[in-house]
Formats: structure tokens, sequence, C-alpha cells
């Protein structure tokens, strides 16, 4: 009777861990586990190394997890959990362009509409020209030999700039449009001003523009202005939105825009790394280097900005199961987001014609509608196939979604800066990759 | 063979037709928006609620000129931009046919091409955050007073009053010098009373009993429309613009504005009394 009971006892004890998620089988889905194993000493050697904290990595594939494992620390003296939320800044635009696309398909707008339809003020948008030295006037501006279009910023080929990127690239007519940005306080969002997002927008949309629509693929606020946008054409606030019509169908129930007081505990800390040794807190303070101004600690406060580009807090589970979801077409658990045709249109068309989307990759990724898209595997980024899809976030998170392999790879990790990073993302899809075994 | 022939031509033209009637029923793709750039141009720097285009009908100025233009039969585009700068750019190097608006930061030499024509004279308060100042700050009609301390301007704005008082300049937009007066980089700003509630109300509803109006009228603005004698209309515009305003003054039109965006009938009154002053010039 005893040995009976504790045969039950163990019976029952391996069943709860495996259904907790804490045991998976890789081999079920064609991955190798012993290759997988690569990515645990990837990662801690990276925060034996101290160039990071901690980290929460995921691979999953054919609709099942394989690998997800927690490892350091997301504070001093916590340790990080798969359930750890994150600041996934970036990652928050494909959410974006998921819910314009939802509006589309509803034949609430089209994607060749001018952004001026919904927003009056994108309406006769100029270009900046800047003129040569000794003019009586820096620059002039030419009017726009189009409108802004609903797809220019899906593709983020609209015109629009970051300020950010004026600290790497030094020409003079971004350096000086982005000085008129600050001038009208149009900031990257990344620190949350006290207004709501369509108050900068129209700004921005009477601001000029750094190129004539189309004529340019440039990372910019542009999934700022859709995430307005969302709020003009289904008249709801853009969280409201995104909650209603993402998060609790798709049971993604640690996103939000603004830490709920209860999971405040969960939120990793911001690290500083010099990728040398040297790895602290954040700190409360803004985190400002040159055109750049982070604010991690504006994700504890209760603000009303609310932006399509950078404003979401996720975990590593939430966002698989919204990657899961484009990956299955449109559809998650029997819950149908997108259709599979407006999921081909955003993940496996370009959008952006010659142009490639060299910002967080190389030359062979080009543009879809909210994602970069690998084109071929003849360019120094590669993960792993044609038509893989993905993006990052600035306090070092990557998401990477690959349909012929039916492998998503999620890595989030709260370090700055994130230029050092792309070294250890790319490794990991490497070894993400090299565990596909049939 | 004749009657095949025949047969084919009344197919032919059948087929001409049906293909052109929805041609000429569709029209080709050409988006309209690019037929409404408009030469009768004002650019106007915002002024929440006065110039503003979160405000019904562009804001009380805005709704003035449209009215006064409308009584002579003409019509203008009011463009608004967030920045001084460019107001400038359109003023000089596009010969704009007007500006609109309050601290343009229009130059000596410039004011030579330029008709202008004050449309509300917006007497002003200081302001500033009391939590920073528990003590309190108090001006009294005396620049003095403020010694020492930081003063956020406008961009445009004349600040040598300020210099010439020992106070130190710090320039930017309303919405930056109301972030940086928390922030206490700035100890006080001025501004119209109907922008600074419109400013509390949408920015800071939270903390708005925090910030505090200094007693005396720090300074009395007018906003202003400029016509500019460099565009080949401007004089033109000017006087239509001059005798739509004066109807619209006469008739009762300017006050009803005024109410639905002031709702003070003092300021109204006040405001009446000082167009029928400049019109009788």
């Amino acid at each position: 009777m005893r040995n009976f009971l504790l045969k039950l006892i163990a019976m029952i004890s391996f069943f709860s861990f495996t259904l907790n998620g804490s045991d998976y089988n890789p081999e079920k889905v064609g991955l190798s586990p012993e290759r997988l194993k690569h990515i645990d000493t990837l990662i801690d050697k990276h925060i034996d190394e101290k160039k990071i904290a901690g980290a929460v990595v995921m691979v999953a594939r054919k609709g099942e997890i394989a690998y997800f494992r927690a490892a350091g620390k997301a504070d001093t003296n916590k340790k990080m959990k798969k359930d750890t939320i994150f600041r996934i800044v970036s990652m928050t635009k494909p959410l974006t362009s998921v819910s314009i696309m939802m509006l589309y398909e509803e034949g609430k707008l089209l994607l060749s509409d001018p952004v001026s339809k919904y927003i009056p003020e994108f309406k006769n948008q100029k270009v900046l020209v800047p003129m040569p030295e000794g003019s009586e006037f820096e620059y002039k501006l030419v009017p726009a030999k189009r409108e802004v279009t609903v797809r220019d910023l899906l593709s983020h080929t609209s015109g629009l700039l970051y300020l950010f990127p004026a600290n790497y690239f030094l020409d003079k007519k971004r350096q000086m449009l982005v000085e008129l940005y600050k001038e009208a306080d149009i900031t990257d969002g990344f620190c949350r001003p006290d207004e709501e997002i369509g108050d900068m927008v129209k700004r921005l949309a009477r601001l000029p523009l750094y190129e004539h629509p189309g004529e340019l693929w440039d990372y910019s606020l542009a999934s700022d202005v859709l995430g307005y946008l969302v709020e003009v054409v289904s008249g709801m606030k853009f969280d409201k939105f995104m909650t209603e019509r993402i998060f609790k169908p798709l049971k993604m129930k640690d996103s939000h825009f603004y830490i709920p007081e209860e999971k405040r505990d969960r939120l990793s800390k911001v690290w500083l790394s010099d990728w040398k040794g040297s790895l602290k807190l954040a700190g409360d303070k803004p985190l400002i280097n040159g055109n750049l101004a982070l604010c991690p600690t504006d994700a504890q406060s209760q603000g009303k900005y609310l932006a399509g580009g950078a404003s979401v807090l996720s975990t590593v589970y939430d966002y698989y199961r919204f990657a899961q979801m484009l990956l299955n077409n449109g559809e998650l658990d029997g819950v149908r987001v997108l259709s599979r045709k407006t999921v081909e249109l955003m993940t496996a068309t370009n959008h952006i014609g010659d142009f490639d989307a060299k910002f967080l990759h190389s030359e062979g990724w080009k543009f879809g509608l909210g994602f970069a898209i690998q084109k071929d595997r003849s360019h120094d980024v590669d993960s792993g196939s044609v038509g893989t899809f993905e993006w990052a976030g600035i306090y070092s998170t990557r998401f990477s979604i690959d349909p012929k392999e039916e492998k998503i790879t999620i890595f989030m990790s709260q370090t700055s800066p994130f230029g050092m990073h792309f070294g250890l993302w790319d490794r990991l899809l490497v070894l993400s990759n090299s565990a596909v075994a049939d | 063979m004749r009657t095949t022939n025949k047969n084919r031509l009344n197919f032919l033209i059948l087929l001409i037709f049906s293909l052109t009637i929805p041609l000429m029923a569709t029209g080709p793709r050409v988006s309209t928006n690019f037929l409404t750039l408009d030469e009768n141009e004002i650019y106007a720097l915002d002024i929440p609620p006065f110039i503003s285009t979160e405000v019904s009908g562009g804001g009380a100025i805005s709704e003035i000129v449209n009215a006064a233009f409308s009584e002579e039969k003409m019509s203008i585009a009011i463009t608004t931009v967030p920045l001084q700068s460019m107001i400038k750019y359109y003023f000089t190097q596009e010969k704009a046919l007007a500006i609109m608006g309050r601290n343009l930061g229009v130059s000596e030499k410039d004011k030579k091409s330029l008709i202008s024509i004050p449309l509300y004279i917006a007497s002003e308060n200081y302001l500033y955050y009391k939590p920073l100042h528990p003590k309190g700050l108090e001006f009294k009609g005396e620049l003095l007073n403020l010694k020492g301390l930081t003063y956020g301007a406008s961009k445009g704005e004349d600040t040598s009053s300020y210099k010439n008082k020992n106070i130190k300049v710090k320039k930017g937009r309303a919405l930056s010098l109301f972030k940086k007066l928390k922030k206490g980089t700035i100890d006080f700003i001025s501004m119209p009373s109907l922008s600074r509630q419109w400013f509390l109300e949408k920015h800071h509803s939270k903390d708005k009993n925090n910030f505090t109006v200094m007693e005396g009228i720090s300074k009395t603005v007018a906003i202003k429309l400029y016509f500019n004698l460099n565009h080949s209309k401007g004089k033109e515009f000017s006087d239509s613009f001059k005798k739509g305003l004066r109807s619209i003054v006469q008739n009762g039109k300017y006050a009803s504005i005024l109410k639905k965006h002031i709702k003070n009938s003092s300021d109204v009154k006040l405001q009446l009394k000082f167009m029928d002053e400049f019109l009788s010039r």
C-alpha cells in the first residue's frame, strides 16, 4: 500500500512537472535536444562574462515549445524567470501593424488611403531640402510628390524619421530635421511624455518630411502614427483596442502598456553593459546618449502616452502566442485574428522595392508590413530561411519567425546599449537553426 | 461574308461602348488631395486655444479670420505650423500671403514689408510651480522681484527686459516650458489665461493646482495677422480683410465667435472696445 502511494505521488509529480511546461520534447518537433543545449552555453557565457545580467529564450516548432529557459538575474537580488516581464519597445510595432491590418480586413481603411483622410494634419506635407552654406535660409521646403499612405507607414517608406538614428547617420538633412523635431517636442517615445499620442502625431505631421513618400526606407515614428490611426479609425483608445482585440483573444495575459501595480515585481530592471564586464543597474534617471533618450522607469508610471512603436511590456510566452498566431496564418487555438491572405501580405511580400531593410540586418533583407523579411541567404545576416520575418527591441529583445521550418525563436533581455547585441542575437539564431534535425 | 463583317463591326462598337462607359463613369485613380494647394495661404503659429488644429474651427482667431474673408466672398487656407522658425521660412522664403500668431519673432527689417492687423489682445500673467517654490514667487508689476531666477520664454519672444534685470532666459515651446517648470530648470513663464487653462486641463489636469499665477499683468501681447507686401496680393487681401473684419465686428459675428470660445463676457467687451478703436483709426 505504501509503495503504491509513493508510486502514485511520483506519477502525479511527473505529470504536473510536464504540464507546467518545465519539460519539453524537442525531438518530437524535429529539433535536437543536444544542439539546443548550445543555447544554454551561449547565454550562460554572456552572463558569466557580465555582458548581460540575464535572459529568457524560447524556441518553438510545429506549434510546440521545444526550449524555454530563463537564466541570470532580472534585478540584483531577483532571478530571471520565465514569466519575467520585459519592455519590448520596438517589438510593439508588429502588434500595432496587426491592429491596423485587423481594421483593414474590416474594410475600415485601405493601404492606399492617404493618412490625411483620417488625420487631416498630414495634408499638403512638405519635404525638407537643405540649402548650400551661406544661403539666406538653411533649408527650403518642397511639396511632397504624393501623400503619405497607410502602406507607407507600415513599411517605413513614409519619409518620417526617428531621432536616435541621427547619432549614427550624420547627413546634414537628417541633423537639420531632427533639430526641428526636437524644437517641436517630438520624441522617439522611449521616454513617455505627459501628453497623448495624438498630440505628438499632429505636431509631427506638420513638420517637414525627410524624403518624398515611397522614395526611401527609413526606420521611423511611423508605427506611433499607426497607433493613433487605430484610435481614430476604431474610436477606441489604442491600449483598449490592443487589449480587447489582441491580448485577450490570444490570452496574452501579461501584456500591457503600463505595468499594473500587482505585476511590478515581475518587471525586469534595465542593465547597462559596456560588453567588457562592467554591468550595473540603469537607475531611475533617463539614459541620454545624443539623440537617444531612454526612460526605463516610465513603464512603471501610470501615464497616457500610448506609442505604437514602443510602449508595450510583455513576456516571452505572451509574445510567443502572438508569433504563433502569425506563423499559423492568423489563427491560434481557434481564435482567428487575421486571415491567411493578410498575413501573407504582411510577411511574405516585399513592400520596399529595391531598398534594403538594413537597420537591424544587412543587404538581402526586405520589409513587409511591420517586419523585416529575409529575401535570400547570400548576405551577412542569415536567420535560417528565405521568408523568415523578425524584429527587435532597443533593450535587447528579438523575435524571429521561420515559416518554412515552422519555427519561432524569441530572446528577451533588458540591457543597454542595444548596439552591442547583434552578435548575440545572430548567434542565437544560428544555434536555433542548427538544432533542426529532420 | 458581308453580314459577318457587319456583325463584327456592331460587336466592336458595342465592346468599345461597354468599355468606355465605366471608364468615363469612374475616372482614373488620381488623388484630388494634390489639387488643393492654395496660393492664398496663411501660415499660423499654434497657440491653443486661439489658433490650433486641436480646437474646433481651428480656434477663435482662425474662425475670426475665416469669417472676415467670407464676408468679402473670399477664401483662404490657414496652415498651422508648430515652429516659429517655419513661420519665418514661409514669410521670408516663400513670400506667403500672410502669417499669424503671437511671438512670431518678426524682425524690424521684416516689419517694413508687413501690414499688421491685431485680432485679439491678450493680457498675460506669470506662472510658477508651487512645489518647487513653496514660499511663493512675487511679481507685483516689478521684474526686479524675480531677479536671479530663470524665465522660460517662447521662441521669437523679445527677452531683452529680462536680461537687463539679471533674469536668465531659456526658450522653448509652451508644452516643454510647462515640463521645465515642473523639473525646475526654469522658474516662471508668461501666458495668456486662456492658454494657461487649456494646457493645464489637457496636460497637467492632475496637478493643475500646483501651477500658481503671480499677481499683476506680466505683459499685454497682441495676436496679429501680418499681410506680406512681398506677396502679389498682400495689399489687396489686407484691404479686403480689414473691410471684412469691420463688417463682422459690426454685425456681431466677431463677438459671437469670441463668446463661443472665450466665455468671459468682460473679456469679450474689452476686445470689442479695442477692435472698435483699431478700426476707427
